[in-house]
């Protein structure tokens, strides 16, 4: 019943003429195709708290690449540092969209987790407060060890409900793009569950994979050929960029939803 | 100087396609391979993996059954033992050398995420609970988990030696061991937590029916045209979920829930059954495309892969090393000219060190030096 009201409620405030939040400065977003930054699925519960003019709590659950990671062996990171990862710039790129609407971002996760390991930190996190985003990275590591990706169907499905009964939206990131990975692992189930997992309403994937092989297509950003020197910036601008484009595709999400 | 080993009874094509099967898993594992977008994972839903597990039984099944009609079971147990010693041998010092490499590299190229990617991270964390590990097989480094698989398979080859004369009975165990992975997931225990990332328990199928058709070759089922069109109907079904998994996931939707289920979640490690299926068909319109004595196996154009398939062991375990240093030069410098380069001395090194291993082995089997060869040399040499 609550329910109802408060979608009675999103509409009321919908239906009313708002600016377009998709067209709302993100930048360029690193010159992302626009196909990885738009999503036709809506993003209801997104759409709602923006409308309502925040703060906006955001849930980050991922592995290395969401929390950030340091080499315990040599002190260096090896993927952005905490803080610094794309979800951060996800935020601060929504915040310079919609000027006045905070974001509050919330990061659970750990290097090499699986999302099965994930599950209890999403189900702690959705009992803690309400959240209209939910970000979940995964499938790197469950490629890497060659788990069986029912299992991941599964713990994903779970994941998805919860967060939809939570009253969220969520954004499933597949792994990062990377040589090694497509060589020596079998990506292609993986990405298939994600695939499957994002025809749930109110989830989403965010193309993360190929949006990074268009970028190192253009030579803009490419991680295995960038030297030594160069390394720590080129980390910076992907989280950078990947932050962008993941802002503008989320704003393109909740647009959706308005019309 | 003859380096091919041929006879009128020697089964060149399974040499050929396991020297093609080596070649691949070559261009499969290099990060950025151009080649590595046309090979066998492209367009089946099965990979260099599948053919070598299979034709590792069919030469198991081959030397060993053979064996054991001439010397007995515990002779030929025996030898199929101190073969899986060689390969474990092989795959600790394949072990040391490639940490050297990657860790060296790692290193002195600042790139800390070589070490990740190919799990040899734990070793800076806990070197010496992971040398322990190493040795006990539970801890393999990505594309270091082949060898441990094939030293398994052989371990169980050799129980299961006797039921090679009951074809029927050791197909039966054989499949109801796959079923129950199937079912249950059961898995050899690995360091860190997970099972092995090829699990034997379910490639030991794929492994005992290359032996049975090796050892106890069943008349193939008449007339063919049915299993023709049943292979070439798996073979293309393959084909079109690849096609929509990677180029046009928005198909997916329109399946029916178990049909996405079931090929989504497609896992290499347990040997899916769309995987087998595939590998199966491909094995059956080989048979029946390639005769026994196709003319062309024999050729100059054959050859190379025909040799690196006759010493698959030295060659594998190069290949990895040749791998690595490519996958360095191909981070160095992108062009088309390096691409060329590691793919051509690739394939080079991998058809010269498969030379070396043939004349070493040729010069050591003069009747002079080994007077006990009683053995045909297809029953000797295709254990790889």
């Amino acid at each position: 019943m609550l329910r109802l009201a408060s979608r009675l409620l999103a509409c009321a405030i919908l239906a009313l003429p708002a600016p377009s939040w998709a067209a709302s400065d993100t930048g360029d977003a690193c010159g992302a195709p626009e196909e990885f930054t738009t999503t036709g699925a809506p993003l209801g519960q997104l759409a709602t708290a923006i409308a309502a003019g925040g703060p906006v709590a955001v849930l980050a659950v991922g592995s290395a690449t969401t929390v950030g990671s340091v080499s315990s062996a040599t002190g260096l990171p090896t993927s952005a540092m905490p803080g610094a990862t794309f979800p951060w710039h996800m935020t601060r790129a929504l915040e310079a969209a919609l000027p006045g609407v905070k974001f509050a971002l919330t990061v659970r996760g750990g290097r090499g987790m699986t999302a099965e390991e994930m599950l209890p930190l999403l189900d702690a996190a959705l009992k803690e407060q309400h959240y209209p985003l939910v970000l979940w990275q995964t499938g790197t590591v469950e490629a890497a060890r060659g788990l069986r990706p029912d299992g991941m169907l599964d713990v994903l499905h779970t994941g998805a409900e919860r967060v939809r009964d939570a009253g969220g939206d969520l954004v499933l990131i597949d792994p990062q793009f990377s040589r090694f990975l497509r060589a020596n692992t079998d990506l292609d189930p993986y990405e298939g569950v994600l695939q499957q997992v994002a025809t749930m309403p109110g989830v989403v994937m965010f193309h993360r994979f190929d949006l990074m092989r268009a970028w190192a297509n253009d030579g803009r950003i490419d991680l295995e050929h960038t030297q030594k020197a160069d390394r720590d910036k080129a980390l910076d601008d992907l989280n950078e960029c990947l932050g962008k484009a993941l802002a503008r595709f989320v704003l393109s999400g909740a647009d959706v939803q308005k019309k | 100087m003859q380096l091919i080993r041929s006879n009128r009874n020697r089964d060149l094509r399974v040499d050929f396609f396991r020297g093609l099967a080596l070649w691949w898993i070559y261009t499969d594992h290099i990060p950025g391979d151009v080649l590595g977008d046309y090979s066998l994972r492209n367009f089946a839903m099965c990979d260099a993996t599948e053919i070598f597990v299979l034709l590792a039984g069919f030469g198991a099944g081959l030397a060993y059954g053979l064996e054991m009609d001439r010397q007995g079971y515990l002779y030929a147990a025996a030898d199929a033992l101190r073969r899986a010693w060689t390969l474990y041998i092989a795959h600790i010092f394949l072990f040391v050398v490639y940490t050297a490499q990657v860790a060296y590299s790692a290193t002195a190229l600042d790139r800390i995420f070589y070490l990740e990617e190919t799990r040899l991270d734990v070793l800076a964390e806990a070197p010496y609970r992971a040398l322990l590990e190493a040795l006990l097989l539970r801890f393999q480094p990505s594309l270091l988990n082949i060898l441990p698989l094939y030293v398994v398979l052989l371990l169980m080859f050799a129980a299961a030696l006797p039921l090679l004369r009951r074809p029927a009975l050791l197909f039966a165990i054989s499949l109801a061991g796959y079923a129950v992975v199937r079912f249950t997931g059961v898995n050899l225990p690995a360091w860190t937590g997970e099972g092995w990332y090829f699990n034997p328990l379910a490639w030991q199928l794929l492994f005992m029916i290359g032996a049975i058709l090796a050892y106890a070759p069943p008349k193939m089922p008449r007339p063919h045209w049915p299993f023709d069109l049943l292979a070439v109907l798996v073979l293309l079904s393959g084909i079109i979920v690849i096609w929509v998994i990677d180029i046009h996931p928005p198909i997916l939707a329109l399946m029916p829930a178990p049909v996405i289920r079931f090929i989504i979640t497609e896992d290499k490690t347990g040997l899916h059954p769309f995987r087998l299926l595939s590998i199966l068909s491909l094995a059956w319109l080989t048979v029946r495309l390639v005769p026994f004595d196709a003319a062309w196996v024999r050729t100059r154009l054959a050859a190379p892969l025909v040799l690196i398939g006759q010493n698959s062991l030295s060659v594998f375990c190069s290949g990895i090393f040749f791998g690595f240093l490519a996958r360095l030069g191909l981070e160095a410098d992108e062009s088309v000219g390096m691409q060329v380069a590691v793919n051509l001395l690739g394939a080079l090194a991998m058809v010269a060190v498969g030379g070396l291993a043939a004349w070493y082995r040729s010069k050591g089997r003069t009747p002079a030096s080994r007077p006990s060869v009683s053995l045909p040399a297809v029953a000797r040499t295709d254990t790889g």
